[in-house]
């Protein structure tokens, strides 16, 4: 159980997360959705220790975690990957894979085993000794969701994974999102903007709208609710 | 296709060292062993100062500190107490580490071109602090070692036995930079020249990695400036600690060959020496500078146009030394 | 005592004036050029050429050196760092090689010779302390520039895009600033205020090919203590700077005043790494 209680922060004179808390089971799908400024990225640079909050605690499997280095919150099972994805271009993607892979062993051909077997698992393992930096951005995609998953983790948080990808890139991570959850028995937390995709994976949704959660719940429920069709006047 | 299983670029890499080996011999006259062994030896300490800076990506422009410090110890140990170097060089390297681990601190939370300007400025500092320190030093009158020759006063009157004693720690840094490449620390160092941030949520220490990639540089750079100390005999601070004429040297050469590489730095160095010499010894002589502005054109033009290295053109116009599969991954295709 | 104070205070004066390009181009560009120094030697050494050859008063030479200066700033921004925007570690190699190419191209030409004005300036007496009047030209030289500056960058047309392209490049781009004007010009401007220091600079120092390498050096100190960026900052910073290093001169040793720029340097970035007037983009260029 990932647990987050009343995570608050500003920048500045902006306080731009309200008291801010979720609980994630095992095994199960959470999305976080809002307009854009309302503060998601902020909740994932939180508990994956890139930012300090001001306030609020965050439990890893009982262990309180708030204020630990990302290096660290690794250890203690949670992987991200970035709303603009980072992959390390002058390596190869399975290079890439590797180093998410060392997280559990010192050997090279143990992490080049799990490197492999985690590209097969997203479908990347044709590509396997292109450089990063060459291949198309749904590949990076991909690359990125097989590096963190190579880490082991028990935690996947996704930022905004769906960004950018046309119809049936986006049904394909559906389908490969929905398959690690089955093969993997992880849990998934994941910022999108597009309701379609939420409403078809996820187990619970937390809407944010300025820093505030204003709705949450199963999806069917949460996106009939007023207050959350008004936050998302516009988007469809 | 099973039974080759080395690597195309391994076997040109030691049929490569093999030609180094045999070099000094059909090139037996004292002034071509000076270059070659001024050409071993920044091919040694460039390799050494790729570990953090090509492979880790930190740009060190203060690595003649180390260099520096192995040399003045083995001077001053030797020129005091007679110590034999074989034995100092340990000493100095372990002396530069504590310094390595003091410079550290501040800096590794840099990045980029602050970290650079921080080693660079640490350097100067080291440098003032050497002139001062006249009683430990010599000040700007240097150190003069006494000429003794033996095997463990690492003093020869024949230049030859340099030449291979160098290729010997030529060797040694290379066997190292191969091992660390392959390695989990060789990965680590990339992730985080890469993309640091994304590196930590892997679970990478940046501190840590960088410590560890750092020390070892250290301490190779240190030693390679024992050796140099017995060599030359005489060592002053304004050139032994000069980033202009040493420091900036080993990032100029891992630039040109290819930074990151094993190849790469001794690439860089065998062709950065030689032309340093040649421009010495015929211009250079009526026309003071004239070495280092050939070096500053080809560094601004690599940077412009070559990022990647000889090495790394290379690379993209020869196909064929391209890595083949390891074994592990063929098992799959079957 | 009040002699040290003074020195100090015109030496911060200098350590100023040199400074404000390097905090400029940063600010704007955000790339760290290690060849502001050399720069600033090639400055001087066109000032001295001028005067020696022309036979005019070295000031004068201002009306040549600073356009000139602003225009080699452009054209290198322009044909060369425009390359290298999006990478620093080239940025690093393109600067460096510069610095290195700049200092030993005047080390060929010259042959090492050292070049000095011998003028005999007056002096003038504030108390019992003594100044020369080059010195002082330079103090008030370097805050009428802060001065201006400042009135350039915030009541000027083009002032305020520079501003703008410091704070957000991105904004700026979408509301139609070209930042392939922007950059050059900003460039150029540093080097014109480097044209500035480096004329006013010759009647006070020796002229040599790597008196550049401390000057850049003392020119980081300065903009990392001001905050990067920031134009008060450098002259604040240079000041204190300038007054710290004159009173370790006095209390410590001659020998030991460039101590003050490395130790300053250091303490600045394990304690306050923002800089007195805090840090434009810290976290883009990685400061933290």
């Amino acid at each position: 159980m990932l647990k987050v209680v009343g995570l608050s922060k500003s920048f500045g004179s902006i306080r731009v997360i309200e008291s801010f808390s979720m609980e994630v089971g095992s095994n199960k799908i959470v999305g976080i959705i809002g307009p854009n400024g309302a503060g998601k990225t902020t909740i994932f640079n939180m508990i994956t220790g890139y930012i300090k909050p001001d306030k609020g605690n965050i439990w890893i499997d009982e262990q309180e975690v708030t204020n630990q280095s990302p290096e660290k919150i690794n250890r203690y099972g949670v992987a991200r990957t970035f709303q603009i994805v980072r992959p390390f271009e002058n390596m190869t993607v399975l290079e890439n894979v590797m180093v998410g892979a060392f997280a559990n062993t010192s050997k090279v051909r143990v992490a080049q085993e799990i490197a492999m077997e985690t590209l097969e698992l997203v479908g990347l393992q044709h590509k396997a000794y292109e450089k990063a930096g060459k291949i198309s951005l749904p590949e990076r995609k991909q690359l990125e969701l097989a590096r963190a998953m190579a880490t082991r983790p028990r935690y996947l948080f996704l930022d905004e994974v769906f960004s950018g990808l046309n119809p049936k890139e986006i049904n394909d991570i559906i389908v490969l999102i929905k398959n690690i959850k089955e093969q993997k028995k992880i849990s998934i937390i994941f910022i999108e903007h597009n309701v379609k995709v939420i409403s078809s994976i996820s187990d619970k949704v937390y809407v944010l709208h300025h820093g505030v959660v204003i709705a949450e719940g199963d999806p069917i429920t949460v996106l009939k609710n007023k207050e959350v069709i008004t936050a998302y006047l516009g988007v469809e | 296709m099973n039974a080759l299983r080395l690597d195309m670029k391994k076997i040109i890499g030691i049929f490569g060292l093999a030609i180094l080996a045999v070099i000094p011999l059909f090139f037996n006259k004292g002034y071509f062993l000076t270059i070659i062994f001024q050409a071993y030896l920044f091919a040694a300490l460039a390799s050494s100062w790729n570990i953090i800076g090509g492979l880790g990506g930190q740009i060190s422009f203060g690595h003649a500190v180390f260099f520096g410090v192995g040399a003045y110890t083995t001077a001053i140990l030797f020129h005091d107490f007679r110590l034999s170097p074989w034995i100092s060089m340990w000493i100095g390297a372990f002396i530069s580490c504590l310094i390595g681990i003091v410079i550290a601190f501040p800096t590794f939370r840099l990045r980029g071109p602050f970290f650079s300007i921080a080693t660079l400025i640490i350097n100067e500092l080291v440098l003032l602090l050497a002139l001062y320190f006249e009683d430990l030093t010599g000040g700007s009158q240097g150190i003069i070692i006494p000429y003794q020759p033996s095997f463990s006063n690492l003093i020869f009157e024949n230049t030859m036995a340099y030449v291979y004693i160098t290729f010997g720690f030529l060797l040694i840094t290379v066997a190292i930079s191969f091992f660390i490449l392959k390695s989990k620390l060789g990965y680590y160092l990339q992730a985080i020249r890469e993309d640091q941030d994304a590196a930590r949520i892997l679970g990478i220490s940046p501190f840590w990695t960088k410590m560890s990639g750092f020390l070892i540089s250290v301490w190779l750079t240190s030693m390679g400036g024992s050796i140099y100390a017995m060599y030359i005999r005489f060592i002053e601070p304004k050139y032994i600690f000069s980033v202009t004429e040493i420091g900036v040297m080993f990032a100029l050469m891992c630039m040109i060959g290819g930074m990151g590489t094993i190849a790469g730095p001794i690439i860089g160095a065998l062709i950065i020496v030689p032309i340093d010499m040649l421009l010495r010894g015929t211009l250079g002589g009526t026309i003071p500078g004239l070495n280092i502005v050939v070096f500053s054109v080809i560094l601004i033009l690599f940077s412009l146009f070559f990022r990647q290295g000889i090495v790394g053109v290379v690379n993209e116009k020869v196909p064929l030394i391209d890595k083949v599969k390891p074994q592990i991954l063929r098992k799959n295709e079957v | 005592m009040t002699q040290i104070i003074l020195s100090g205070l015109l030496l911060g004066g200098i350590y100023s004036i040199v400074s404000y390009g390097l905090t400029l181009v940063f600010g704007v560009i955000r790339i760290i050029n290690f060849a502001h120094g050399s720069l600033l030697m090639v400055g001087m050494f066109f000032a001295y050429y001028l005067t020696k050859t022309l036979n005019i008063n070295v000031y004068l030479t201002l009306l040549i050196v600073v356009p000139c200066m602003f225009l080699f700033g452009y054209v290198i921004q322009k044909y060369l760092i425009s390359h290298v925007l999006n990478e620093p570690i080239m940025q690093l190699f393109l600067t460096f090689g510069l610095l290195l190419l700049l200092e030993n191209v005047a080390l060929a030409i010259t042959r090492g010779d050292y070049f000095s004005l011998n003028l005999n300036m007056s002096t003038v007496k504030i108390g019992d302390a003594v100044m020369d009047w080059a010195r002082m030209i330079i103090f008030l030289a370097s805050i009428l520039i802060a001065v201006i500056l400042m009135v350039f960058l915030h009541f000027t047309n083009i002032g305020i895009k520079i501003r703008a392209v410091s704070q957000n490049r991105y904004a700026a781009k979408l509301i139609g600033i070209k930042l392939e004007r922007i950059y050059p010009l900003t460039f150029g401007l540093g080097c014109a205020v480097l044209g500035i220091a480096s004329v006013l600079l010759v009647p006070v120092y020796t002229i040599f090919p790597h008196v550049g390498f401390s000057f850049v050096i003392v020119a980081f100190a300065v903009v990392v203590l001001g905050g990067l960026g920031s134009i008060p900052g450098v002259l604040v910073g240079g000041m204190i700077i300038g007054l710290l290093e004159s009173l370790t001169g006095y209390l410590l040793s001659p020998d030991l005043k460039q101590l003050t720029w490395y130790i300053i340097f250091i303490a600045v970035l394990l304690f306050k790494p923002a800089g007195i007037f805090g840090v434009v983009g810290s976290e883009e260029v990685g400061l933290k």
